[in-house]
């Protein structure tokens, strides 16, 4: 513990270095227009940014970059809450029930919640880091293939429900989102699925392309051919921009949970934000006594989602740092702007290099600060952009979607992937059928099937190994307990009124 | 504001660098000279190419570029620049997997020797054989001998399949007449995690990013795949040494530019980027960030491609991996 708050106050003297501090602000700044712009993706902003770092020093380099990722989760809820752009995986859950909140005039309370939820979620995450790093670290270790696999299963089970409507339709909709989610190279054989021939499926979909399409393009077909604008901007008065004391005792438990889903997931190798942000949704709509509330501007998939967002993006950092693997591309970028400067990250790196490694963490909370006296101001600016004409206002956003799209890897295939997906999922609002579960099986879809196959591989074909090992019997005996709960609570609701053969027809 | 004042300061420099020289390829470059990695940046083949490019503006002038065009296993980014102009704005900085592919694919869009002008290799880095120090193997010969006798003991985990890393694994398996269940997992990043949390007893993967983890005593080295023992770990074997001649199975990256390029514009990028190269300073911070430096001109470069197609390929063949 000790070791701790003396490592912390020799971060400060490091992060509050007027250089430093320079460029963590320009971090947090550069990514907070990140997240902001529909489009612009943080992975490539980072990788455009990179080489400039050369010429820097290394704790500044650093703290600059972390600060484009962390700061980027800040702007990045604003497009799905306001406009249903999911611009940044990890905050397309939140359109679910952020836009229904706009709709009914209360984007600015759902604004004002995400950022509650960050800085909890945020602060969560960097205590653990301060405290816990090393031995956190090692439950890592715990989670072999056979523990992400049976988590994934209980993901996909509870998730599949997620959206309003007709739970079969759900259903369809998650394995419609796995299917998608072969499109590519197997990585257990190497072998190419789905790719028809094109070289630029060959490493899989782009998931940006996929939930822009789905959400942003899809919404703005169906808008365009609606007669009257689906949102308004009118009466806004400065009350209606803040959440009530009911809003914050209803999100407050939420984001609790949020939170505590978010570093979990951040710590399990391949789970990053965006997984956390699906499973916490789908975890608050599950214990949640009203879930018909939910997708209908349910304030607790707001806040739930964010927080597990926030928490998990600093989590993030805990294995890159004390073990020197990166959880993810971003987190491997990381790496790679130090491992330039001649630092290898590893085991040693918070001995070896104090300065990095505590510098980071305190110019988190220097960082975290910035960004929320940064955009609670500007909450009432992003929501007077809705009176923006739609007619301007949208043309504008998919000019960004389209560059955002086609930056992400170069290429113009992305792009026309989105525009296929948005036709595509006009196609499934129209005939009722939601596309969140898509993105829930197409994010959790490919690590259920990787570490099946590994987990199978190791045992030698033997399925037993799924409850030999405590953590993922635990996974599974819950997933069995879930399904038995579904059947049950449809058995006990269809008893009454007896059933003609006809109405299954219905 | 901070940003373009660099960027500025940069192209500065490298203006004024350019005054002093010019005249070795009359007027090039005149406008940006992408490089194009066809692969994630921050990966070794990303940092190398990051690195060339940033002394190839200050020591040519103008600006040198690097673009990412991942996918395929490389093959996105190489066909590109195969079938780019050759007037030199367009070059690839690729990886081994230049020579592997042709070898894992049953049909490739371009054509590894006739596509390209090979400029120069410019680094390698070997792999090493790790063990998990639960396992309690320490040598390559205690793990053949286990391996032999009980052929269902063991699996390995590599960053994927048909990297050198695992295609390394199927080669000690071959040589040493060994069983061991080939795991793969997406980059060296997950298979290191995964020999650390026991998942398998042995892993196969790039030295730059386990060195750290050899270091501090997580992992055992049991031997580097390359020609010579590596500076930073001297205490692990060599494959040769242990008794295996041509065991040599490392990653390097080469600059190549699409066939046909002016040879006056081939000559003075050859001629800048050895210079770069054999730079003490850049050299060091090179070798520190996981590269052994070659600085091969374009003979031994060719050389080595129409040496490493077939050897994979008949790698490949024998370890039973279908090509896609």
């Amino acid at each position: 513990m000790d070791a701790g708050l003396v490592g912390l106050m020799h971060g400060f003297s490091i992060a509050l270095d007027p250089h430093n501090l320079m460029w963590c602000f320009l971090g947090v700044l550069i990514g907070n227009m990140v997240g902001v712009l529909p489009g612009m993706g943080v992975l490539s902003t980072i990788s455009i940014l990179l080489p400039l770092t050369f010429a820097m020093k290394p704790v500044a380099a650093l703290l600059m970059l972390s600060g484009i990722y962390y700061g980027a989760q800040y702007g990045g809820a604003i497009c799905s809450i306001l406009l249903n752009l999911p611009c940044h995986p990890p905050h397309a859950v939140t359109c679910l029930d952020g836009f229904p909140m706009t709709r009914q005039g209360r984007g600015g309370v759902a604004l004002g919640i995400t950022m509650l939820a960050a800085i909890i979620g945020a602060a969560f995450g960097i205590i653990q880091m301060i405290f816990m790093a090393p031995y956190i670290a090692n439950i890592a270790f715990k989670f072999g293939p056979q523990e992400i696999c049976a988590l994934m299963l209980l993901g996909l089970l509870a998730g599949s429900t997620l959206a309003k409507g007709s739970p079969i339709k759900g259903v369809a909709m998650t394995l419609f989102g796995i299917l998608l989610s072969l499109v590519g190279t197997d990585v257990n054989t190497g072998s190419e699925r789905f790719t028809f021939g094109f070289l630029e499926l060959s490493d899989g979909m782009e998931l940006v392309a996929v939930s822009l399409g789905l959400f942003g393009i899809a919404e703005f077909l169906k808008s365009v051919n609606s007669l009257s604008p689906t949102v308004k901007a009118a009466k806004l008065s400065y009350r209606d921009l803040r959440p009530s004391g009911r809003d914050v005792r209803q999100a407050l438990p939420a984001i609790f949970r949020g939170t505590f889903i978010g570093s979990l997931c951040s710590l399990i190798p391949g789970t990053g934000p965006t997984i956390a942000s699906f499973i916490a949704y789908a975890t608050e709509k599950k214990l949640s006594k009203t879930p018909e509330r939910f997708g209908h501007g349910a304030i607790e998939g707001v806040a739930s989602p964010e927080a597990s967002t926030h928490s998990a993006v600093q989590g993030d950092f805990i294995p890159t740092m004390s073990l020197g693997i990166p959880g993810d591309a971003v987190m491997a970028l990381l790496l790679g702007a130090l491992m330039i400067h001649g630092i290898q990250p590893g085991p040693r790196l918070i001995v070896e290099q104090p300065d990095i490694f505590w510098g980071l963490i305190a110019s988190f909370w220097i960082g975290n600060i910035m960004l929320v006296f940064l955009n609670v101001p500007m909450i009432s600016v992003w929501v007077k952009l809705l009176s923006v004409p739609y007619r301007f206002l949208y043309p504008t956003a998919l000019f960004f979607v389209c560059i955002g799209v086609f930056a992400a890897r170069n290429e113009m295939f992305d792009v026309a992937a989105t525009l296929a997906f948005g036709a595509f999922g006009y196609l499934l609002l129209q005939l009722g059928f939601e596309p969140a579960p898509i993105l829930l099986g197409f994010v959790l879809g490919p690590r259920l099937e990787e570490n099946f196959r590994r987990s199978v591989l190791l045992s030698r074909g033997s399925l037993e190994t799924f409850i030999d090992r405590p953590i993922s019997a635990f996974f599974v005996g819950l997933s069995v307990l879930l399904v038995v709960a579904q059947v049950y609570a449809a058995l006990r609701k269809a008893k009454p009124p007896v059933r003609v053969p006809e109405a299954a027809f219905d | 504001m901070m940003l373009t004042r660099r960027l500025t300061l940069l192209g500065a420099t490298g203006l004024a660098a350019s005054a002093g020289r010019g005249a070795q390829a009359a007027g090039y470059p005149d406008r940006p000279v992408k490089l194009i990695v066809p692969f994630a940046p921050a990966g070794p083949t990303d940092i190398m190419a990051r690195v060339i490019a940033a002394h190839l503006s200050e020591r040519m002038g103008g600006s040198f570029i690097v673009e990412n065009r991942p996918g395929a296993g490389g093959n996105i980014g190489a066909a590109a620049v195969g079938k780019a102009d050759p007037d030199g704005y367009t070059l690839l900085v690729h990886s081994s997997a230049l020579v592997v592919n042709p070898g894992l694919y049953r049909k490739l869009p371009y054509d590894p020797i006739k596509d390209f002008a090979p400029l120069v290799e410019l680094g390698t880095s070997p792999n090493v054989f790790l063990a998990d120090p639960k396992s309690g193997i320490k040598t390559m010969a205690e793990l053949v001998a286990r391996a032999k006798a009980d052929p269902t003991a063991f699996s390995y985990a590599s960053a994927g399949i048909g990297t050198t890393p695992h295609l390394s694994g199927e080669l000690l398996k071959y040589e040493a007449k060994i069983q061991m269940t080939h795991v793969p997992f997406a980059g060296a990043g997950p298979a290191i995690q995964a020999i650390l949390g026991s998942v398998t007893p042995i892993a196969c993967v790039s030295l730059p990013p386990a060195l750290p983890q050899i270091l501090s005593g997580a992992l055992t080295a049991l031997a580097v795949t390359g020609a010579t023992r590596w500076a930073e770990l001297p205490e692990a074997p060599t494959m040769i040494e242990l008794g295996y001649p041509d065991f040599v199975a490392d990653t390097f990256q080469a600059f190549l530019a699409p066939a046909k390029t002016p040879q006056p514009i081939v000559d003075a990028l050859v001629k800048t980027t050895l210079e770069i190269l054999n730079d003490k300073a850049i050299r060091a911070l090179l070798q520190k960030s996981g590269f052994e430096v070659l600085a091969n001109g374009p003979a031994g470069l060719a050389k080595r491609i129409t040496v490493e197609i077939p050897k994979w390929r008949d790698l490949i063949e024998k370890s039973g991996i279908t090509p896609v």
